[in-house]
């Protein structure tokens, strides 16, 4: 499977076109580019009121309330944690297999990466209350009291893991940007050009430097991925090593978190895509072939998913402890979880799988958006289901049990970080190419056709 | 080392360009003839030689030494576990192993990769080990209580776990000998055409079905290849499953692991691939069908292989995390069962084998870029696993009797007690040698009646890769039919 | 004896692998010059010897950093600050393993990085002869010449089909 081919007579036209649509927003954004910034700066600034409300009141204005103590904030942690794993799931594992409908998609997957990421990180922090003193739960920094962090609790595992992959990711953007700074600096001008050129750092683009550039791609990659697996592995280890919430304690905890996480983050990517593509007018680069690819990916993700999904049911089911039976009849059976648990499950699996199975749908933006949407509803609600009725019956005695109803101040900083992704993402784009201009390219060189009798097979030159 | 450079496998663009000597890689196209490509490999399947003659002599005999071990365990009864504890440990490796391969040619040709091609058939031909699995099977069934009254995944549902255990062991079996089939018909009918009149001529001419090669046939061939794969793969991630909760983990009172299964049949796919690796070696060296299998495919396997033990290294660090965190009484005694006392020797050598050797080994390109390398990783993958089952299924085996109480109580006190390890007998030997023997026989037979090597698969190849030159160098041009 | 730097700018990549074999005609070495491309090329498309670099080094080198510091900081910590917690040891191997393979990690990554843009020779102060069409497609050679021989060049490119010829004021 192939990209469609750039129009135009030579190379230079076809350069100059792929120039002109990958760099238009970054040179000239168009007005709907503003509107709709404008309108997720709007959404950001109120979500930063909540916070801000938070801070000044205390815990108190949230739901939170024992022993339910984690609620909307660490689901929509270990949510962002989920859909930053997209970056390396797609571009690490596509460019190392060599897929060629990886080039239009992977910086938008690794962007997704670092701003999903960033906004995971902020959420235990707010959730802490009192956002400045969990640098010194995390960090070993305090040496004039001498109390240092506690190595042997996953909630310092957690930063020690999340700085490693935000750090990572953004030097893996960066270095695969170079190329593309050079280009935005060969075409801007003034204070532009100045500062482009700096950051491009005198790219010449000589084979010494296209080369090594190709050789860190893998390089990077095969390094990133070992980090990226650990991460959603320690945040799941966060629940899974405490034995005092019923449900947590499972050895399956970290390949399924992992495992979830490339489910929600590639369909994340999916939607970001479709949605750049209409907005950035992208048809010739974002197109039924790309979604195609990653709609055939999504369903071995989806079905390797529901297999560890099927083992961590049944082997919580297999004890027959009234206390894991009593957690998984509330889960399912209860409400209001058994609401959400059914929906949880039509939407990340029931729903979207079958119709991937359809090619028709798969090569559909509109059908792919929104089953990419719905996977994403269902997996935000699957970490809810996990979080919450597991800590509702924490305590040993019944009149502890209680239950978690999230208070507006919490909703509004939940949907204040899909509006900061958005955002982030957009602004993103006004100061560097979200498709990789030097990839395109060389996919354009590297394309090429295998006539076998009538038959024109689309085919691609290959160095190994 | 021999890498097939010789004879129509070319390096792109050998002769005639000036950049050979700037030390560019180029791949390997295959500039055979299809009607060369079937008269080679035809050739090499009937040849016989000495020296095939005595590797059927020696497995042939293991086999019967294994048929006769088996016998004197048969006499030991049903009742108890602990004598059928290292059989199990071998049904558990050859499900790992043979049952596993044909996975990578099913998984290699969903994706279309060309370089699997040359590779698939000595994948599938495993599953003619079925046939014996199957037969190992049946007195480990008889052991077995059923789900009634005692905790497993079934919660006592009718007829479990025996009726699904054996449908789940014979479909598999089954399937892989169907996918065999039907993947070997179009080879199977180059025999019959190409073949001198005898019995083999004829076997191929029934099985091969009256087929011509027309594109209504290839497209059904196609089509129900991918069937029967996608149903081989779903299949057998099912009946490791079930063989991993009913035989190690139910065995076990308070253990509760639920990566256990997925660990083990992960762990298949890692042995799948090395016994697939194993297997073309020992056909390119002794087969006569060097040209066919050449380094791009032991490179190409080999990194699936290094994903494949690290992920087996992850799966077995997340169990490991959470009970050594977790500190549960039952816990640590499973910790030192498992790792740190009764079974540690086979654990240090299985996570030596299964993890160490093919990270240190595989994670440098020259090594993976080699065919000895590999191979020499496979063969550590294939032995450590042996060892994995051992530590896994013995032990578990060695609990069946030791807490046999546990077999019967919906609610059992946890275990609680490290017991000594369960070494082998001579029965045991025995049969670890006949059955790892018989596949090999097994293997052997069939690779003399359906070529090892995919004739159409690898003519097929030919149309969709080529060399071309592109500015001063050669390239190589690969297709990729939709 | 003086280098100048000129630029030969081509259409077409075939024109400029032309050029460079005119260049080795005219008794350049493949070392004078360098092809400058908007995109990668195939490795030797235009005659280019392998690129030998250093860069798997690297990662090895920040790996071992990273590990030496995660591990003199987990048990450094632990060590001046020994409090049990879970029953686990003062110095728990498994829990010090999760932050020394995150800091192994990310020694390997900060380190690949760094060997990136060294052996690329990045950054650079000073670009050399460049021009803003090689963004567009076209292929440039960038030649360091003698200034006796700066009109042998420029002849070459011209007749190898060179659209335009700069030379280093």
């Amino acid at each position: 499977m192939q990209d469609r081919a750039i129009a135009g007579q030579n190379t230079q036209e076809v350069d100059r076109k792929i120039n002109q649509d990958l760099l238009g927003n970054v040179l000239a954004a168009p007005m709907r580019f503003w509107l709709l910034l404008g309108f997720l700066a709007l959404v950001v600034a109120m979500a930063g009121g909540a916070v801000g409300y938070m801070v000044n009141q205390g815990l108190g204005v949230t739901g939170l309330h024992r022993p339910v103590m984690w609620g909307f904030m660490i689901t929509n942690f270990v949510f962002w944690v989920g859909i930053s794993h997209a970056g390396v799931m797609l571009s690490a594992i596509l460019r190392l297999s060599q897929a060629e409908w990886r080039r239009p998609a992977t910086r938008a997957a690794e962007v997704v990466t670092v701003f999903a990421l960033m906004t995971a990180i902020m959420m235990p922090i707010i959730h802490s209350g009192r956002p400045w003193r969990t640098l010194y739960w995390a960090f070993p920094y305090d040496f004039s009291r001498g109390i240092w962090p506690n190595v042997r609790s996953p909630l310092v595992w957690d930063p020690a893991a999340i700085t490693t992959y935000l750090t990572s990711s953004i030097l893996f953007v960066y270095v695969a940007l170079i190329p593309d700074l050079a280009v935005a600096r060969d075409r801007s001008t003034g204070i532009r050009k100045a500062i482009y050129s700096v950051v491009a750092m005198g790219w010449r683009g000589y084979p010494r430097q296209w080369r090594l550039q190709i050789i860190a791609g893998f390089l990077l990659s095969a390094l990133i991925l070992p980090v990226f697996v650990s991460v959603h592995s320690i945040v799941s280890w966060d629940f899974a090593v405490a034995q005092s919430v019923e449900g947590w304690h499972s050895t399956i905890f970290a390949p399924y978190f992992v495992i979830g996480a490339v489910l929600s983050g590639v369909s994340a990517v999916v939607t970001v895509m479709i949605i750049l593509r209409y907005l950035f007018k992208w048809h010739d680069y974002i197109t039924s072939d790309t979604i195609d690819s990653l709609g055939r990916l999504l369903v071995v993700v989806a079905l390797a998913w529901f297999y560890f999904f099927a083992l961590e049911i049944l082997f919580g089911l297999y004890t027959l402890e009234n206390s894991e039976l009593a957690l998984r009849k509330m889960q399912m059976f209860e409400p209001p979880y058994s609401y959400l648990f059914i929906t949880f499950l039509l939407t990340a699996f029931v729903i979207p799988v079958p119709l991937w199975l359809f090619r028709s749908v798969r090569r559909s933006f509109l059908w792919m958006t929104i089953t990419t949407i719905l996977v994403n509803i269902g997996m935000w609600l699957e970490r809810f289901l996990i979080i919450v009725p597991g800590m509702a019956r924490k305590g040993d005695l019944t009149f502890n049990w209680s239950t978690y109803h999230p208070s507006i101040i919490e909703i509004l900083i939940v949907i204040g970080t899909f509006a900061l992704v958005g955002m982030l993402i957009l602004l993103f784009s006004k100061v560097a190419p979200l498709i990789p201009i030097y990839d395109v390219k060389e996919g354009q060189i590297l394309r090429d056709k295998i006539t076998i009798g009538k038959v024109d097979v689309p085919a691609v030159k290959r160095e190994e | 080392m021999n890498n097939g450079t010789h004879g129509h496998v070319g390096r792109a663009g050998a002769a005639g360009h000036d950049n050979g000597h700037a030390g560019h890689y180029m791949p390997q196209v295959l500039t055979k003839t299809p009607p060369e490509i079937s008269r080679e490999i035809l050739a090499a399947t009937r040849k016989v030689t000495p020296r095939y003659k005595l590797a059927l002599a020696v497995t042939g005999g293991l086999l019967v030494l294994g048929i006769i071990g088996f016998a004197i365990r048969l006499s030991d009864g049903f009742e108890k576990f602990t004598p059928w504890a290292y059989t199990m440990a071998t049904f558990a490796f050859i499900l790992a192993t043979a049952g596993a391969a044909p996975i990578v040619s099913v998984g290699q040709r969903m994706i279309r990769s060309h370089w699997r091609r040359p590779l698939g058939r000595a994948a599938e031909l495993f599953a003619v080990a079925g046939i014996l699995s199957t037969l190992l099977f049946i007195p480990l069934l008889l052991i077995l209580p059923s789900a009634d009254n005692r905790r497993s995944i079934w919660f006592e549902f009718p007829g479990a776990p025996h009726v699904y255990q054996i449908l789940g062991v014979v479909g598999l079996a089954v399937l892989g000998l169907a996918l065999l089939w039907v993947a070997a018909i179009p080879d199977l009918a180059a025999r019959r055409d190409l073949d001198q009149p005898g019995a083999a001529q004829r076997w191929a001419s029934r099985l091969s079905m009256n087929f011509r090669g027309t594109p209504r046939q290839w497209s059904v061939l196609r089509a129900g290849l991918r069937i029967l794969g996608a149903l081989y793969f779903m299949f057998y991630i099912w009946i490791v499953t079930i063989v991993a909760a009913d035989f190690a983990h139910a065995l076990i009172p308070g253990y509760k692991d639920a990566i256990f299964p997925a660990h083990q049949a992960l762990n298949g796919l890692q042995c799948g691939l090395a016994a697939t690796l194993v297997a073309a070696f020992l056909l390119k060296k002794f087969g006569g069908y060097n040209d066919f299998l050449t380094v791009d495919q032991f490179w190409s396997a080999s990194k699936i292989l290094l994903a494949l033990s690290l992920l087996w290294a992850y799966f077995w660090a997340s169990a490991f995390m959470i009970y050594w965190y977790g500190r549960q009484p039952q816990e640590s005694v499973i910790l030192r069962i498992f790792y740190a006392e009764s079974y540690r020797v086979p654990f240090l050598i299985s996570f030596f084998m299964l993890f160490l050797v093919p990270f240190l080994g595989l994670m440098w390109n020259n090594v993976r870029k080699s065919i000895l390398g590999p191979v020499i990783v496979s063969c550590s993958i294939l032995i450590g696993s042996f060892f994995d089952k051992v530590r896994v299924y013995v032990a578990a085996f060695q609990q069946g009797d030791v807490r046999a109480d546990a077999l019967h109580e919906l609610h059992p006190p946890a275990i609680s007690e490290v017991t000594p390890p369960l070494l082998p007998h001579a029965p045991d030997l025995m049969i670890i040698a006949g059955a790892i023997g018989g596949v090999i026989f097994l293997y052997l037979l069939a690779a003399k009646f359906i070529p090892p090597v995919s004739i159409w698969e690898v003519s097929e190849g030919t149309l969709y890769r080529k060399t071309v030159k592109f500015l001063k160098r050669s390239i190589m041009v690969m297709g990729k039919p939709e | 004896m003086a280098k100048k730097q000129v630029l030969g700018i081509f259409r077409t990549a075939d024109n400029a692998a032309l050029a460079t074999d005119r260049l080795k005609e005219a008794g350049f070495a493949g070392s004078d010059y360098t092809v400058l491309t908007g995109s990668p090329y195939p490795e030797g498309a235009f005659g280019e010897e392998t690129t030998k670099h250093r860069l798997y080094a690297f990662p090895f080198f920040g790996a071992a950093i990273g590990f030496s510091v995660a591990i003199l900081l987990t048990t450094g910590t632990q060590v001046s600050y020994p409090l049990v917690t879970g029953g686990k040891p003062i110095i728990a191997v498994p829990a010090m393993a999760v932050i020394t393979y995150e800091g192994t990690m990310l020694g390997a990554i900060i380190m690949t990085i760094l060997g990136v843009l060294f052996e690329s020779r990045l950054p650079r102060a000073v670009m050399g002869l460049y021009d803003t069409r090689i963004t567009e497609g076209y292929i440039g050679i960038a030649l360091n010449c003698p200034e006796e021989r700066l009109q042998a060049a420029d002849l070459v490119f011209r007749q190898a089909g060179a659209d335009d010829v700069k030379h280093q004021k």
